[in-house]
């Protein structure tokens, strides 16, 4: 515990703990090392802010014997979290981690883009039964907007940013609660955001730096894998069908989840405001059979072989059209960007009611006095 | 203390299901959180604060907002800030921490579980799909405990019979004794009857070899000088022969007299030797020589003997029930018994005013039938449902007689015409709380002690929550306070039962000095 005493804290208290409830009239998050947090607790804003330390990382608080450096950064940067801090979030809460996966250039991050917006927009869209609630990477979230908005409108440029290969792997957050009314949970959604050229490491080549780096795909909940239609329906279309179906095959390989949940698999085919007069994008009762997308399915028929073969290995799978951008940010809207995160979360949130508890029956009972006989002296 | 090892074990199985990361350099201190959790899970045997606390963590949804500055949580966090501060921002390590340690005896307190939760019990929670397996067997093996708990004296059953061990393996006193009062009825009943009655005469033997057991008895155990007998065995094995083969009187007589001489002998001493000087029967003499007379007459009807045996037998009995009674040690194993019987009295009264209010269905609390409530359906069910829980708190043991209990509820509501199975008649909890409100303006108050629990967090007990607050409750803080899904659909007999749980938890609770 410190056993600083700091400048006074400010009227009303605030404090830069996001689980702290001392402003609300609660109990300080740090009461077990700070017993008077008014005096000697970091975290709160003090009077004289060039006096005061900056706030400690709560994470280092958390265990025992672990000194904390004033000069470390809070673990809440609003960035993208790290694996660390992946795995810490995952500790508080049943987190709903969501791989999203595709080669080079396949557009992930701009579907997550895409994605975001949509959701933290005012608008209410009945199709999708969660609103926002929160984000502990807005940071990040705002860096890819305002890289989007930005966007001239032509297919050769860049939306967004590739993600660069140098950098830890990297996950976006999204707090979601429930739209109906009687279900007020705060649900974190973690959505991955890797480098394509990982994920094709990973699924082409058995390289041990790749399967370290995609070492939380066995505890997602669902699946993203992104498929681009414009490289399908052109020259490289055998070499990209080819690359999905490994990764397929993959995810197919990987141990069910622990909770025996099904896993929710989406495949999506990203860009598709540009095959859009060459393909129509079937029904929803048709979308995983390969003749019904016509020429893209006949360019694409091991990808739709390995769709079969995660779904017989118990995964839940459907397939998706969707156009993240079709035009700049201010002319258009997205098309189904929403549709692929629904149907993972039908599976990664799934709340069947508990059964009733089997009661045990006691031998030998058969009146109501004699429910319970008591044990045969030996 | 608690099995340090097997709670560590159960707790590394919880982390590998749960996914929950380990840190390996802390292993120390995951096992001394675990000896914090077990120590304060403990109190539970006399404190139901602590059990009614474990079972609310274990009921929490570390989703729902406001989680982890429930009650429950802040006290147990405080237990374990010491050596995990921040614990309560990692809901479910201290849920696997709870499960780990929860003893597994259903002990004082803990017998009262199954009242605790009723949520579990009707399938009040949904998705929690990591947790859900382990938490319904914890539920399970935990009422499983109230059901077999220590000594039986709290539980159902009594024992069927009466035995009494005090030294060297047990003596049957009170049947053996009983065996003589049987002989002695079945005698006068049977000696119309000419003689050869088989059944007759294995009464007798019987009772001849219980006095015998019980004279062999007060000599090995209470030390009395009892002289030898030495045709003992070769007469009992004659009065055999004599059943088996339906002798007549003077076959079996001279056995039978040697038996009755030393037995009446032998009482006989024992009094003289105990100073004890009751009236002494002036018949016994002359029952013995009458006996006596006759073993040489041949075909003596049986009645004629029947009249001396009763008279004989019945000097035996008296005589040696108030020596048997008198023994200190017996006295006391008596007294022990006695508060057995005692408790089969009380079940069985109990029992009795249960099944006379449900026959009668009439509500003494507004003092009127129930018949004539049926335009308050609501009304109805609060008040069955707390009177149902009034008899049954009566019952030892009632704990593990929720189940048949509000079945017989379920019954009683059935034959007042409400629909307790009909699926179309299911309403929201919110509903029924809503409607459960409007009646509880003229119902009895809450106990304190359950006031002061739900004053701390009042997870998982709607019913008591709204009894605590009354007409001034405010139902938009019900589902934050409860910590239920208040669109959790429920049927007349449920919600009756869920009723009945929490009106039985509250007068339990109130019944005995736990601490």
């Amino acid at each position: 515990m410190s056993e600083v005493n700091r400048p006074p804290p400010l009227r009303p208290l605030k404090c830069g703990n996001p689980d702290c409830a001392i402003a609300r009239g609660g109990r300080c998050a740090r009461a077990a090392e700070h017993p008077q947090p008014e005096l000697t607790c970091p975290d709160l804003a003090r009077e004289d802010p060039a006096a005061a330390p900056p706030p400690s990382p709560s994470t280092q608080a958390m265990s025992p014997g672990a000194t904390v450096d004033p000069g470390t950064p809070a673990p809440w940067s609003g960035r993208h979290l790290d694996p660390g801090g992946l795995y810490d979030l995952m500790q508080h809460t049943p987190a709903r981690l969501i791989g999203v996966l595709g080669p080079y250039n396949a557009g992930k991050t701009t579907l997550l883009t895409s994605i975001f917006l949509q959701v933290a927009s005012d608008r209410r869209n009945h199709e999708f039964p969660y609103h926002f609630a929160s984000s502990r990477t807005l940071h990040s979230w705002r860096q890819l907007i305002d890289r989007a908005r930005a966007w001239s409108g032509k297919p050769t440029d860049e939306i967004v940013a590739h993600t660069p290969t140098a950098e830890e792997a990297g996950f976006l957050h999204l707090g979601l609660r429930p739209t109906s009314r009687s279900d007020d949970r705060h649900i974190d959604v973690l959505l991955s955001d890797l480098a394509g050229e990982w994920i094709t490491d990973w699924a082409v080549r058995a390289q041990e730096l790749s399967r370290q780096r995609l070492a939380f795909l066995r505890r997602c909940d669902g699946f993203v894998v992104l498929a681009d239609s414009a490289e399908l329906m052109g020259q490289k279309a055998g070499q990209m069908d080819a690359t999905l179906a490994a990764i397929l095959r993959r995810l197919g390989d990987l141990p069910p989840p622990a909770t025996a949940h099904q896993r929710g698999l989406a495949l999506v085919f990203s860009k598709f405001d540009l095959v859009v007069e060459q393909v129509s994008p079937p029904a929803a009762d048709q979308r995983r059979q390969q003749i019904a997308w016509g020429a893209l399915g006949r360019r694409a028929p091991r990808l739709f072989r390995a769709v079969e073969m995660t779904s017989s290995a118990g995964n839940a799978t459907d397939v998706f059209a969707v156009s993240a951008f079709p035009r700049p940010l201010a002319q258009a809207q997205p098309i189904e960007v929403l549709a692929p995160l629904r149907f993972l979360m039908e599976h990664a949130d799934a709340r069947p009611r508990w059964p009733r508890p089997a009661y045990p029956v006691t031998r030998g009972s058969s009146s109501f006095l004699a429910l319970r006989r008591p044990q045969e002296t030996p | 203390m608690p099995d340090l090892d097997k709670m560590h074990e159960r707790l590394r199985n919880l982390w590998n299901r749960w996914d929950l990361d380990v840190n390996a350099e802390s292993t120390a201190m995951y096992r001394r959180a675990l000896e914090i959790t077990a120590t304060w899970l403990d109190r539970g045997a006399r404190d139901p604060a602590t059990v009614l606390e474990g079972a609310q963590i274990l009921q929490i949804d570390p989703e729902n907002p406001g989680a982890r500055t429930r009650g429950a949580v802040e006290r147990l966090a405080r237990e374990l800030g010491t050596v995990w501060a921040g614990i309560e921002r990692k809901l479910p390590w201290m849920q696997a921490l709870v499960l780990a340690s929860w003893p597994d005896s259903g002990a004082g307190a803990f017998a009262l579980l199954p009242l605790m939760a009723p949520a579990l019990a009707e399938q009040g929670y949904r998705g929690r799909l990591m947790q859900k397996k382990d938490v319904l067997e914890w539920w399970t093996g935990a009422t499983q405990a109230g059901l077999e708990g220590p000594g039986g004296m709290n539980l159902a059953g009594v024992p069927e019979s009466m035995e009494v061990a005090i030294s060297a393996g047990p003596i049957v006193w009170f049947d053996l004794v009983a065996k003589v009062s049987i002989c002695k009825h079945s005698i006068h009943s049977e000696k119309g009857q000419e003689n050869s009655n088989q059944g007759v005469f294995s009464n007798v033997r019987d009772a001849i070899a219980s006095v015998n057991a019980i004279l062999d008895g007060l000599a090995s155990h209470m030390g009395f000088q009892i002289p030898a007998h030495s045709t003992r065995q070769p007469d009992m094995t004659r009065l055999t022969q004599a059943v088996n083969n339906s002798w007549k009187f003077s076959d079996y007589a001279d056995a039978l007299l040697n038996m009755l001489t030393w037995q009446t002998s032998v009482i006989g001493t024992i009094w003289l030797t105990s100073n004890i000087r009751p009236a002494v029967n002036p018949r016994l003499a002359s029952d013995l020589e009458f006996l006596s007379a006759r073993r040489a007459t041949p075909n003596v009807p049986f009645h004629q003997v029947a009249d001396a045996l009763i008279g004989i037998l019945d000097w035996i009995d008296a005589h040696l029930q108030f020596l048997v009674f008198q023994q200190p040690i017996l006295l006391s194993a008596w007294a022990a018994q006695r508060s057995l019987i005692q408790e089969r009295w009380t079940r069985s009264a109990a029992q009795q005013e249960l099944l006379f209010w449900g026959q009668a269905r009439y509500c003494h609390g507004l003092g009127k039938p129930y018949r004539r409530m049926k335009s308050n359906p609501d009304q109805i069910l609060f008040w069955a449902a707390f009177e149902a829980a009034q008899r049954a708190a009566c019952l030892p043991g009632c704990e593990s007689l929720v189940e048949p209990v509000t079945a017989y509820l379920c019954e009683v509501l059935h034959q007042l015409g409400l629909p307790t199975d009909d699926p179309q008649q299911a309403r929201s909890l919110h509903a029924w709380l809503t409607g459960l409100q409007a009646v509880l303006s003229d119902a009895p108050k809450l106990s304190g002690q359950l006031g002061a629990l739900l004053q701390r967090d009042a997870l998982g007990l709607p019913v008591s929550w709204l009894r605590a607050q009354g007409a001034a409750a405010d139902m938009t803080q019900a589902m934050a306070r409860t910590g239920l899904d208040l669109d959790l659909k429920l049927d007349l007999g449920q919600w009756a039962s869920w009723i009945f749980r929490e009106c039985l938890l509250d007068l339990r609770l109130a019944q005995e000095p736990w601490s």
